[in-house]
């Protein structure tokens, strides 16, 4: 992997954490990772809970500092957030004072775009996401789902250079969850962004991406990539296709020496769950 | 026993039931009348009901010429409404931008926080006699009699709204491109209003009670001047009209400053 071509580029970020009381060891957060993600490719980090996913998100969106290493967009070293990185949260970060229209016209009122011309913007952007006639509900007036769309409606109206997307459906149930990835995947084939979106789910990582970056746990690392290679547009039946399967075989395998690599007192006592899933896995894919 | 508890709960008729509230003051008022007539309570104690309703007219139209006090009322409240307002408006200007910067700077509130609990910790009552010192008697006692009590819960109020403003709102504004400014002005500011409107609230009630305070200390005109003088003259039922008309107009003032605050609230809750 070259870094030509790459809109975002992790390189070499580490990140520790310092305890409070300097005679106990800090957290070693982030080991290394690098990363890119090209112009107009979704890429999906995936790893297990606790690796250290969301603080890397955190650095790239510039919320927190790396200890070591930089971030790139565009070729330029980023420091501190901007709009040319967008988030969507894993918690409701909606405006609850705003509503829907005014949380998505918010970033272009920064940019003192107001006036008809954003108007029209602002409603083009909530057509995208489903919501027109939800324009002047507030926040606490929608359900779940609708605020991840009026979320993402309000980072993607700033076309930023990176779209970072934090376990945005995590909290939805299944259903919803389903839907808002379909809706993902149209807006993002209309608009053609760049995102990078953290999972620690196998088949919203594949049904999404391009590229698949597998993490370790604790201190996390880029432990693999993999291309997913499905063709587009894909569906919900997509997950059921031989070549998801095959993918999905790779990533599991992946994922469990991404575990493993944190305790490795289970390589010599695999736990119970590790050998079933070992053992299913092994029957199965070879 | 459970027969008992049954019957006990059983629910009251409908007309009944929204009777309920009236029937305390119904007893009091009935109690209050009979005392007044065949109990004998002389008038210099406690007027009866026909004679305070009258009084409370004469004070308001001042048509009777019951005494010096007829038709004064909006005289008495017009003053004392200047003073509540210039005092609270002070306490205002100064205990929201210093709460808020106190909430939202982490050296801002190890500056002033420590110093302003320890000021806090003395009584509203017990600044009345440096007050007189430095200020005299009057309306300049009065009006920093009232800044200084409304300032505390307005300050405190902004302080710990500002605090606890959610942490990724503020991270939200960033990413979409606000600086400094804007995140205080766009997020802070908003987010910590339902704290500042309880705050201001609160600093408006006591307003009015330290107006009382200030003005007993001896001034010509307002409400609680017209309570000490009545006092000083034998007049009880003004007295009484006085405390009645301090309620009426501090919960007036309640309601408009709700009124005002209506305009600019995001959420209806914060101000019902």
């Amino acid at each position: 992997m070259s870094g030509r071509g790459c809109q975002l580029i992790v390189a070499d970020i580490s990140k520790r954490f310092e305890a409070p009381n300097p005679q106990e060891q800090g957290i070693e957060a982030l080991d290394r990772v690098n990363l890119c993600v090209q112009a107009g490719e979704l890429v999906c980090l995936l790893g297990p809970s606790g690796c250290g996913k969301t603080t890397l998100l955190n650095i790239i969106a510039g919320f927190e500092d790396p200890t070591g290493g930089c971030v790139l967009v565009n070729g330029r070293e980023v420091h501190g957030p901007g709009p040319d990185r967008g988030v969507a949260f894993q918690e409701d970060a909606l405006f609850p004072w705003l509503t829907a229209r005014g949380n998505v016209a918010y970033g272009l009122a920064r940019r003192s775009l107001r006036g008809p011309d954003a108007k029209a913007q602002v409603d083009r952007f909530l057509r995208l996401v489903g919501l027109d006639g939800f324009a002047d509900y507030f926040p606490d007036q929608l359900s779940g789902g609708m605020k991840q769309r009026v979320a993402l409606a309000r980072v993607m109206i700033n076309s930023p250079a990176a779209l970072l997307m934090d376990e945005p459906f995590v909290a939805l149930d299944a259903q919803t969850r389903a839907a808002m990835q379909t809706l993902l995947l149209d807006v993002w084939s209309e608009l053609g962004q760049t995102i990078l979106f953290i999972t620690h789910d196998v088949d919203e990582a594949l049904l999404l991406a391009d590229r698949v970056y597998v993490m370790t746990s604790r201190p996390g690392t880029v432990l693999d990539e993999v291309h997913v290679a499905l063709p587009r547009p894909r569906a919900l039946e997509t997950v059921t296709s031989e070549h998801f399967l095959e993918k999905k075989r790779l990533v599991l395998r992946l994922l469990q020496r991404a575990i493993n690599s944190e305790r490795p007192w289970i390589r010599k006592k695999p736990s119970p769950v590790a050998v079933a899933t070992g053992s299913r896995l092994s029957r199965k894919g070879e | 026993m459970t027969v008992v508890a049954v019957s006990a709960r059983r629910t009251l008729p409908r007309g009944l039931e929204g009777a309920l509230p009236f029937a305390l003051p119904a007893v009091l008022g009935a109690a209050w009348a009979l005392a007044t007539s065949v109990g004998g309570v002389p008038e210099y104690i406690l007027p009866s009901p026909v004679s305070l309703a009258r009084t409370i007219w004469d004070f308001l139209f001042g048509t009777l010429h019951l005494s010096q006090y007829s038709g004064t009322f909006c005289l008495h409240a017009w003053a004392s409404t200047k003073r509540v307002a210039l005092g609270f408006l002070l306490a205002a200007g100064v205990g929201v931008p210093v709460g808020i910067a106190a909430g939202s700077g982490r050296w801002c509130e190890r500056l002033v926080d420590p110093t302003i609990h320890a000021i806090r910790a003395i009584p509203g009552i017990g600044w009345l006699p440096l007050a007189m010192v430095w200020f005299g008697i009057g309306t300049k006692t009065t009006v920093f009699l009232i800044a200084l009590a409304a300032f505390f819960p307005i300050y405190v109020n902004s302080a710990q709204g500002a605090k606890h403003v959610r942490p990724v709102w503020k991270r939200a504004a960033l990413m979409l491109g606000a600086d400094r400014r804007e995140v205080l002005t766009t997020v802070v500011l908003p987010a910590t209003l339902p704290s500042i409107v309880s705050g201001l609230r609160i600093g408006l009630g006591l307003s009015w009670a330290y107006l009382v305070l200030g003005e007993l200390s001896g001034v010509p005109d307002g409400l609680g001047a017209v309570i000490m003088d009545a006092r000083m003259m034998g007049h009880v039922e003004i007295i009484i009209v006085g405390m009645i008309s301090i309620a009426v107009v501090g919960r007036l003032s309640d309601r408009a400053l709700l009124l005002l605050l209506g305009r600019i609230a995001w959420r209806k809750e914060m101000v019902s």
